[in-house]
């Protein structure tokens, strides 16, 4: 029995204005080795549905993990009673759902190996491999490895007559080396974030290499200095690092939800308010915010979205101006948009969808440019890879960054690593101290999977990317 | 069925089928009532009925566990299969503990029919009269409303079983008038201790009391951290105080068990004597919940020490708090502001990361109103901080402790006045 076509059918009998379900089915496998000891080795399946009922200005939301026709039955009738409680308190603020129409199609992540084909043996024989090479430096007291995969097989129909079948897939590898000195303790990580691709991803990492370099420069970091207090000093940031960066102060205010203040109570609001549309300086010209969930291998690219929203391209900072936001059918209108950009997703079944950053990225910049001429131009810095300690506030205005791996720049030179570094900055004036950013042969993508957001919270994917970008005049120093 | 007896026959199943040389098992059943509510409105409003669990194998001391929401009996032979392959291609955890014998546990009452019985409409209401009050102080609220019954069954081969029920309402809401936003949040296991009343009063007066903040610089100053901030600055200790990380030198109490190494005037421990506290009868790896005493006037006496590590090192397996509290000493906000010069109070804090592991240095934000005292009474409102602190050092300059509040259903905490509170950078908000 078509569980989907039910639950639709008895919604629009039960007088949906608009109703939904996705059907879910979601597995995970995930590898935690510590010290040559395999830690955890799991195998999860999450399988359910949610329906949503809309009607008078209010949503309902029911879930559910029992598939049966009665139990589908009941869980429509459910999301409509809480709708209709929620249309009580909505009279005189009702909702409004961006214009949108059907769709019958599919979608699937082109990918190379299934990572669920792969045996786990081999799986656990590389790690090992990894964790024995990073070990293998007296130092290192601690080695980890986690390896995720998940795939996600989800329908999608709505009483607009979508019917959607989509087929993703996620890898994300995180390795980390801790050393232990007198009176320190310092860990360097490969963490390249995670791709919707499929197994071809970890081995186009080359784990075994980047092994031998974490565990030296955890090392190098354990007997570095760090810096004496806080300058005004530039910095160079990598794509490795920079993924954050963007993620906490542009993704995030630039989702509508946050802007019209549905999230004041818990993950904040957003600095970045209507009136500055179009207008709002957020970085400077060379400043491009690309949102695009069509981008391969993005996190966020799975064909539509949780409204059945087709994925698409559009800019969210243009020429350093401030363009659009990432908006969902229920928050597009209230700004007076007829059309969202499709950011609605859910984690899993019994999530309601949520109002998501997209993939979102920082163009390249348009003239040939290397990240040694960007260091070339820097005479007291601080080029940062990786992530570290990222804390921002809940206007998404005011925030302090460390990272994993920190290089002094002198007079255009990288002359040495140092440790324990934070920069604070803010919007407007982070983006606006642009003055440089590597071009396209540098660019890269750095994936997030654990974006917590909501009440209750979520975990959402998406991608980011940049090329290296120089940053001038920023507060930058060591910690206490 | 109802999910303990269906979890026992499922138990009993994987008794007859499994071949394992250990195995453990978990059963987790949840149904939730959730309503969202932002600028005046209802924005979500979720209805959820969850089951979760895992079943775990050792094989050799090889693990492979496999976790789904659907255990129907007649599944049971393709996952124990499946989790003996992922046990048969790995290698052993060097590490494994067999799990624990039978054991007689304190069965413990968290689940009240006031909370289970609470109703979708009452909960709508509860959000009306919310944003009734927030019309009349002309001001827009934001927040969430929910109710969770949750069901849990555990067991170990070697003859361990603990079923569980749990019970809990949550109200959380963010009132906010131009630029001045509040937030009060409260959780309970019984709604007789849910007084909505009382919390939208205390919501409008701390609201009222952050009109037109004045612009101050950042530096260290005394605070005075109400019980909130408290729960969220001093919760990261129980992240940071594992015995093994200490023992290994990753974290600044390498050595320190037994010595004074928090202020005098700091005691943490969990407890079994404090009604409306969230009791489990298990925690952590299998062991009956007990009271811990982790702090005693500043001298460590206990850390969380996972049984693999206490094998190894001779030491008393320490499970991380099944709830915690920290001491108070009734001294009143008035009298803290008399005692020092000038100060700010700290309704919450927001957004607290680590920065330096080894020296426990975290950071983070102030959230929710900051306000300027001088002269023993409040001037003003002021902007937001950043702070850069280590909470072992923080407790060494504690002045004086209010008295315990319980805000959570896991949490007793009292207000605090601390010296000289690190303050790194301002907010421009």
């Amino acid at each position: 029995m078509d569980y989907a076509l039910q639950a639709i059918d008895l919604a629009r009998q039960l007088g949906a204005e608009y109703a939904d379900i996705r059907i879910q089915y979601t597995k995970t496998e995930q590898i935690f080795l510590q010290n040559q000891s395999i830690k955890n080795v799991n195998n999860s399946e999450l399988n359910g549905y949610g329906i949503r009922f809309f009607k008078d200005g209010a949503w309902g939301f029911a879930s559910n993990y029992k598939f049966n026709a009665d139990e589908v039955a009941k869980t429509v009738r459910k999301a409509k009673e809480i709708a209709a409680n929620s249309a009580k308190i909505n009279k005189d603020r009702k909702l409004v759902l961006a214009t949108e129409r059907g769709y019958i199609d599919s979608f699937k992540t082109p990918i190379v190996k299934d990572p669920f084909d792969i045996p786990l043996n081999e799986k656990v024989d590389l790690m090992l491999e990894v964790n024995n090479k990073m070990m293998s430096y007296a130092p290192v007291k601690r080695a980890t490895f986690w390896i995720m995969s998940d795939h996600t097989d989800k329908v999608f129909a709505s009483t607009l007559g979508s019917y959607i079948k989509s087929q993703t897939w996620t890898v994300e590898p995180s390795f980390t080396a801790t050393v232990v000195g007198n009176d320190d303790s310092q860990s360097r990580s490969l963490r390249p974030g995670g791709s919707s691709a499929g197994w071809e991803y970890i081995e186009s990492l080359n784990c075994l290499d980047a092994a031998d370099r974490v565990a030296r420069e955890a090392i190098m970091k354990l007997n570095a200095d760090s810096l004496e207090g806080e300058a005004r000093r530039d910095l160079i940031l990598d794509p490795t690092h920079l993924g954050l960066t963007m993620h906490e102060s542009v993704g995030h205010p630039t989702e509508l939800d946050r802007v019209l203040g549905w999230e004041a109570d818990f993950a904040g609001i957003s600095f970045a308010t209507p009136e500055k549309l179009k207008n709002y300086q957020y970085g400077t010209k060379e400043v491009n915010f690309c949102a695009n969930n069509l981008l391969p291998n993005g996190l966020a690219t799975a064909g539509y979205d949780d409204d059945g929203v087709p994925n698409q391209k559009w800019y969210i900072v243009k020429d350093g101006i401030l363009n659009e936001y990432g908006t969902t059918r229920d928050t597009a209108p209230i700004i007076g948009e007829q059309m969202s950009r499709g950011c609605s997703r859910a984690t899993n079944y019994y999530d309601f969808p949520i109002n998501r950053i997209p993939n979102l990225y920082l163009e390249p910049g348009k003239e040939k440019l290397t990240p040694s001429e960007l260091i070339a131009g820097v005479e007291d810095g601080v080029m940062i890879e990786g992530q570290g300690s990222f804390s921002i506030d809940q206007h998404r205005v005011n925030f302090q960054f460390g990272g994993d791996m920190f290089w002094r720049i002198e007079n255009g030179k990288i002359t040495k690593p140092l440790k324990k570094i934070l920069y604070r900055s803010n919007n407007p004036e982070f983006w606006n101290s642009v003055d440089g950013i590597a071009d396209k042969r540098f660019w890269k993508s750095w994936g997030v999977t654990n974006c917590g957001k909501g009440q209750p919270m979520q975990s959402g994917k998406m991608t980011h990317g940049a090329s290296p970008t120089r940053f001038r005049n920023i507060r930058v120093g060591g910690s206490k | 069925m109802r999910l303990r007896e269906f979890a026992k026959s499922v138990d009993l199943e994987i008794r007859k089928l499994c071949d394992a040389d250990d195995f453990s098992f978990h059963i987790s059943e949840s149904e939730t009532l959730e309503t969202r509510f932002a600028q005046n409105r209802i924005t979500q409003h979720m209805g959820k009925v969850h089951l979760s669990g895992y079943i775990s194998v050792v094989y050799d001391n090889r693990k492979g566990s496999v976790s789904t929401n659907d255990f129907r009996i007649e599944r049971l032979p393709e996952l124990l299969k499946k989790a003996k392959e992922m046990a048969m291609l790995t290698q052993p955890d060097l590490e494994y503990i067999p799990t624990q014998p039978k054991t007689e546990l304190k069965e413990r009452k968290n689940c009240y029919d006031s909370v289970v019985n609470l109703t979708n409409e009452a909960m709508v209401d509860i959000v009306a009269k919310c944003i009734k009050r927030a019309e009349a102080e002309g001001a827009q609220i934001s927040g969430m409303t929910e109710k969770e019954i949750e069901k849990d069954y555990t067991s170990g081969k070697n003859g361990f079983e603990v079923y569980e029920e749990f019970a809990s309402f949550g109200h959380s809401m963010t009132m906010k008038r131009g630029n001045s936003e509040t937030k009060l949040a409260i959780s309970v296991m019984q709604m007789e201790k849910f007084d909505l009343d009382n919390e939208l009063n205390n919501l409008a007066i701390q609201l009222n009391d952050l009109t037109e903040p004045h612009d101050m610089d950042a530096r260290a100053i005394p605070v005075i951290l109400r019980p909130q901030a408290v729960e969220n600055f001093f919760g990261w200790l129980t992240w940071m105080m594992n015995r093994r990380q200490a023992d290994e030198g990753f974290t600044p109490y390498t050595d320190k068990v037994g010595t004074q190494f928090f202020g005098e005037k700091f005691n943490l421990y969990s407890t079994d004597s404090i009604k409306g506290l969230y009791m489990p009868s298990a925690v952590g790896e299998m062991e009956p919940f007990r009271p811990i005493s982790y702090i005693e006037k500043g001298v460590i006496n206990n850390m969380p020490v996972s049984r693999f590590w206490a094998k190894d090192k001779g030491l008393e397996y320490t499970p991380y708090p099944g709830n915690f509290v920290i001491a108070g000493e009734g001294v009143s906000e008035e009298e803290m502001m008399k005692m020092v010069p000038e100060g700010l109070i700290i309704n919450n804090f927001w957004y607290l990361r680590m920065i330096d592991a080894k020296k426990g240095e975290i950071t983070g934000m102030t959230r929710d109103g900051v306000l300027y005292f001088k002269d023993g009474k409040i001037q003003h409102a002021v902007n937001n901080f950043r702070f850069n602190e280590i909470p072992h050092d923080a407790t060494r300059r504690i002045l004086a402790l209010g008295k315990e509040e319980q805000r959570s259903v896991e949490a007793v905490m009292p207000t605090m006045l601390i010296k000289d509170f690190i303050f790194v950078d301002k907010s421009t908000f």
